[in-house]
This record gives C-alpha cells, structure tokens and sequence, in this order.
C-alpha cells in the first residue's frame, strides 16, 4: 500500500490538485440473495480493499440524519415526477440563482439531476427483489489502482457510498493535502456537499469533477465548470478508470451472483490484489503511454497556439476571453428567463399559426357561398354549418392566445411584437429549438448506448440482446439526422437572409 | 452573426468541444448589440480558447508525470537502500542467530524490486527526470538479473499457450443473466 501513497503523493507546486482520484458506480457485479438460511462462517481478506459495513452503514445514518430521503424509497420515477415542479418555481422566483459557494447556477444544476435521473431510472429495475447485494463502488487513483470499494445493498446510486468512500480516503492522507474528485455526477455531489455539509473536514481539499466520457450528460454551464479539460489542475486525467477496472472484473459476474456473501467479496479481494500486482510491474509502461500521449497533445495544442500569434492573438487575451465567455455562460437569470419565455412565445405563435390557417378556410367557404360555386357535393347548408364550426374554432384560438399573450412578461410581449412580424426571428427561434431537441436526442443515444456498454458479460443471450438494442438505437438515428438536416437548412436559410440585410 | 451548422460527421461523440453546444447565432442576448465579444464571434479566437485550454491540461500533465517519474525512482532508491541495511544487519549476526526464513524473504524481496526496476527503468528512459544517480541497484545486479529474466521469459512463455479455456466454463449463473436480459429486452422493445 505504502508504494501507492508515495506515487500518489505529488506535492505539486502550482497545481490545485496534489492528487486525483475517480468515483464510480457498477450495478453488474451483484449477488442474487441465498435461497438456504444455513449459517455461513465470515471470512475477510486480510488485505481487504471494501469499507465494512459497519462504516458505510454509519454514514448512511448521517446523511440520513442530515437529509432524510422522501419517504416513496426514491424510486427514480417519483423522484424526477416531483422534481420538475420544483425546476419551475426556482426559475420564477428571481432571487434563487446560485447556491453559496457553487460556480452553476442552481437551475442548470436541476437539469443536470433529471438528466441523470432519468438515466438512472433505466438501472434501478434490476431490483433488490432478486438481489441483496446490488452492486458496487468503486475510488480509484488516476493510476487505475483501486483504492477502497464498498458493497452496494440499494436499487439506485446512493450518494452516501460515494461519501464513505471519500470519507475514508481523507482518513488516510495527510490533512494538507487536496485531491480532486472524478465522478460521473461530480457536480450533484458537490452540490449535496456544500448543502448539507457532508466531509466537513474535507470539502475545501476537493475540487469535483465530472468523468470524461459522462460529460455529455451535462448542461453546457455544467461542463464548462466541471469538466477536467475545462478545470485547472486535472491535467489529462479522464476519471474513467473505475470503466476500465469494472471490464477487468467482468468475468467474475456469473460466479459471484450466485456465490455466498463473505465468498463474493473474497473474490472480489484476490482479483483486486492481482491487478495490483500487474499494475505495480507496468507502473513504467503506465509513465511512458501518458507521456508521449501528452507530449503529441502538447506539440498539437502549441502550433495551434503559435499560429493565431502569428495573426495577433496572444494566449493573455485568450485566457481573458476565456474567462469572460464562463462568466456570460454561466449566468443564470438571463438564460433561465429566456428559455422560459422562448418556449411560451412559441407556443403563442404556433397558436396564431393555426388561427391563419382557420381564417382562410372560412374566408374560402364564404367566397364559395357568396359565389354560388359549391365544391363537390356540398350544399349551401353544409358550408353555412362548416363556416359555423371553423368560427367556433377561432374563437377558440383566439382565446388561448389572448390567453397566452397575457402571461407573456414585459420582455415577453415585446419579443413576440418583434418575432410576429420578422421571419428571421421566427427561423432562429425554430433553429435553436431544434438544436436543443437534437442534443437531447443525442445524449439519450448515449446514455442508451453506455447501457449496452456497461460490462454485460459477452455470451450468446448477451450478443444476441447486443444485436437487438443496437438495431434499436440505430432505427433512431435517421431522426436524429433529418433533425440535423433541417437544422441545417434553417442555418443556410439563415445565412442567405444576413447577407440579404434582412437580419435586425 | 449566423449560426453555425451541425456537421453530421462525428456527431455522434457529443464531445465537450463540439459545437453542437454551442448555440452561436441562434439567441437574442446580442441582438441590437454593437459589439459581441470575441470568444463568440471570432472563430479563430474559439479555437484559439480550446487550444489553450488543451495546453494549460499538458503543462498540468507534465508536471504531474514528470514528479511521478520521479517519484519511482525515489521509491526504488529508499527500498533498496532499506534492503540493504536488513541483509547489512543479517550479515553482523553469529550463525545461530541467522533466521533462514526471513533471508529467504529478503531474496524475494530483492527479486521482486529488481524485477520492477528493470521493467520500469527501461519505460520511462525517454521521461527526463532531474535525478541523476540511479535507482539503487548496481548496473552490474541490473545486468545480471535481466539476463536471468530473459531466460525465464523465454521457458514461461513457452507454456503459456497450453491452457487458455477459462472462458468457457462460466454458464453456471446463466439462469440470472437471463433475467435480466428479459428485463432489458423489454425495455429496447418499447
């Protein structure tokens, strides 16, 4: 163990971080519950890597204490039903914009939550009706060593496993030494953190983070604080060594989901000394694949950097661009706001939409009755009755959008004055829908596809479901491209109506 | 400003420097605005950003590489030194005091760091590091006992390919894996 302190020891000057360790949890490695009640001896590694129970249970009774759970045992369905409720009436009242001592505001923290919810929801069926032990989780260094694991009893991603997990690495190092936390919601952890005031002695030595290839379940003012390319001090670290450590233990799932409790985790010890002891020996080849690795970066990065001083951009005025473009992005209020109002205008104006179309239907029937020209097979009391039902219908409309417009805030009303009458504000409305229903598009595929990867042991049943699945992500694709498409034809419509001077 | 199209290529990665998050052109925040700042407008001071961005990561990752190379090394250098002094001290003892046991942990030891150190040395050669005065061991123990490594090697391997049917005997949970297929079968089949 000693080795591994010194290694990730690194007491580096000008860094926020001394050192970086990642969080994750695996709900594939679970044991199904004992169908005897015989008695079964406990036996115990001696160099165990798991958090005893005793431990996990602890913290759990004080994030409990702290911050007790809604009583419906936090099915993910209950929990996102109750939630958006709450995203609203944050929005609406004005004050409520960041929470102390966190850089995104509160709302885009909100989203962040569904999102993963959501995600969650799809996992939290493997039930603890088949299983007792649920799963596991692990905190490993950025050198993919594991350092503790705990054993997961519950139905979701509990967040006092993560807490206990950290709790005991902060048990372990020296009291000035700060470490930065990789974790597939980084940034819901630090929220519930500074909240409820979860690790008191410890909080100010983390920086969280958000793991690499999880980045894209995020709001973009999320991932421009708490991605690890984005954050100082994480260097190249991408926080997915718990993926890489949880493909090392696949093979163990079908023994051990049928194996005996003190067995599972005593096999779970052995696999995790034995890794151990092959990334002790290629600790050297670890250093030389991350170092020419950052070396091409670094050269790529560098020709770029010189070539824009070439045409007068220097790496000061990027770095204050830089800073700059955080700040507008994360503001809260303006964004919020507006995509609120965005989204009611919209519908006012789809409303008025529909209000046109049924003023010329009735505006044609009128024409043919005054003409004496009836369409096919109709008599002049059809169209009469039909000019009835189409009145009745705009009257309808037309009390929906009155309806609507006066909801509409100040800003709202004098939006919808400009976009009523300028087609280019009403393209780059539909424009930035689409690009918003794109993106959600793309990060459910995502999130689909993570499923599928998520260590499922390759037997026949499994690539057969493989198979099915793909086909299944792979039927939605062509929506998401005709949705890329006609983005894109709005954007050129777009363009052509700049360079028309139409644009305001 | 227009707004940027979304190039089908790729599209798919969702990755953290994709556009597709970036929505350019597309709000009214600078509408009737005379100026709007650069790192929206200007193309080149976008990539520019990400660059550095990328740049400031490797000077991070560097340094954290190089005090690991480091790090190693010093690690090494204290063991040996410490296995030293232990078969000093054995060495200082009358015969009957000498426990055989612990010597023969102490040349496993040995071996085992030996083991790393030629294994690490010959990686991270290419990683400049600001010590200069090896690793502990002599280049003479080095030299010896990678040729005794080689050898080894060389016997090991040949046997390595006998046996590689682990995989198969695993149906035994099939019954539970299953399940949960059935589960999420049903969840796809929506």
């Amino acid at each position: 163990m000693y080795v591994l302190i010194i290694f990730l020891y690194s007491l580096l000057n000008g860094c926020s971080v001394d050192s970086i360790v990642c969080l994750d949890a695996c709900f594939t490695q679970k044991r199904r519950k004992s169908q005897g009640n015989s008695w079964v001896p406990p036996r115990q590694h001696p160099e165990t890597v798991f958090v005893s129970v005793d431990e996990s249970e602890q913290m759990e009774a004080t994030v409990e204490a702290i911050r007790p759970s809604r009583p419906s045992k936090a099915s993910g369905k209950t929990a996102s039903s109750k939630a958006p409720p709450k995203a609203t009436s944050s929005a609406q009242s004005k004050d409520v914009d960041y929470e102390t001592g966190l850089k995104v505001p509160k709302s885009v923290l909100d989203e962040c939550h569904e999102s993963f919810l959501a995600a969650d929801a799809n996992r939290v069926k493997a039930s603890t009706l088949f299983f007792s032990d649920t799963g596991l989780m692990a905190l490993l260094c950025r050198h993919d060593r594991v350092l503790w694991l705990v054993n997961m009893t519950s139905a979701g991603e509990k967040q006092h496993y993560a807490l206990c997990l950290l709790d005991k690495l902060f048990k372990h190092i020296p009291e000035t030494m700060r470490i930065g936390v990789l974790y597939d919601i980084g940034c819901q952890l630090h929220r519930s953190c500074v909240k409820h005031g979860f690790l008191p002695n410890a909080l100010d030595r983390i920086v969280f983070g958000i793991s690499v290839f999880h980045a894209y379940g995020h709001q973009w003012p999320c991932q421009l604080i708490y991605h690890p390319r984005k954050c100082k001090g994480f260097g190249l670290t991408d926080g997915e060594g718990c993926e890489r450590f949880w493909s090392s233990i696949k093979l163990l799932i079908p023994s051990l989901r049928v194996s005996g409790y003190y067995n599972r985790i005593y096999t779970l010890d052995t696999q995790v000394k034995h890794l151990d002891t092959k990334s002790m020996l290629d600790l050297g080849l670890w250093l030389r694949r991350k170092w020419n690795n950052m070396a091409n970066k670094k050269l790529e990065a560098e020709e770029v950097l010189d070539g824009l001083l070439d045409v007068g951009i220097t790496r000061e005025y990027l770095k204050s661009q830089w800073i700059e473009q955080i700040q507008e992005q994360t503001k809260p209020l303006k964004r919020q706001s507006s995509k609120l109002a965005d989204k009611e205008i919209f519908d006012v104006l789809t409303l008025m939409k529909s209000l046109e179309i049924y003023e010329e239907e009735k505006n044609g029937y009128q024409k043919a009755l005054m003409d004496g020209v009836y369409p096919d097979g109709l008599t002049s009391v059809d169209l009469a009755t039909l000019v009835e039902d189409v009145q009745k219908n705009i009257i309808r409309a037309k009390k929906a959008v009155a309806n609507k417009k006066g909801k509409l805030s100040v800003d709202g009303r004098l939006n919808l004055a400009k976009l009523v009458g300028n087609e280019f504000l009403r393209k780059r409305m539909n424009a930035l829908a689409l690009k918003q229903r794109i993106r959600d598009r793309l990060r459910n595929r995502k999130f689909e596809l993570t499923n599928l990867e998520r260590a499922y042991r390759k037997t026949v049943n499994h690539l057969k479901l493989e198979k099915n699945a793909q086909s299944q992500i792979k039927r939605k694709e062509p929506g998401i491209q005709a949705l890329v498409r006609k983005y894109n034809k709005l954007c050129e419509e777009l363009k052509s109506m700049i360079k028309a001077c139409k644009a305001p | 400003m227009a707004p940027l199209s979304i190039d089908l290529d790729g599209l798919y990665q969702l990755d953290v420097d994709d556009d597709i998050w970036q929505d350019i052109g597309l709000s009214n925040e600078y509408d009737g605005q005379v100026t709007i700042p650069d790192w929206l407008k200007n193309e080149k001071v976008r990539i520019g950003i990400k660059s550095l961005l990328e740049f400031q990561r490797c000077e991070e990752e560097e340094r954290r590489l190089l005090h690991e190379r480091l790090a190693i090394q010093e690690w090494m250098q204290e063991e040996w030194f410490v296995l030293g002094a232990a078969f000093g001290e054995i060495g200082n003892l009358e015969e009957e005091l000498i426990d055989h046991d612990t010597i023969y942990q102490l040349e496993e030891r040995r071996e085992y760091l030996l083991r790393l150190c030629v294994r690490w040395e010959s990686m991270v050669r290419g990683i400049p590091c600001s010590m200069a005065n090896g690793w502990g061991p002599t280049e003479e123990e080095l030299m010896n006992f990678r040729q005794l490594e080689f050898t080894v090697q060389a016997i090991e391997e040949e046997g390595l390919y006998e046996s590689d049917d682990e995989e198969e005997d695993l149906e035994g949970a099939e019954y539970f894996d299953n399940l949960e297929a059935a589960v999420l079968i049903d969840h796809y089949r929506l």
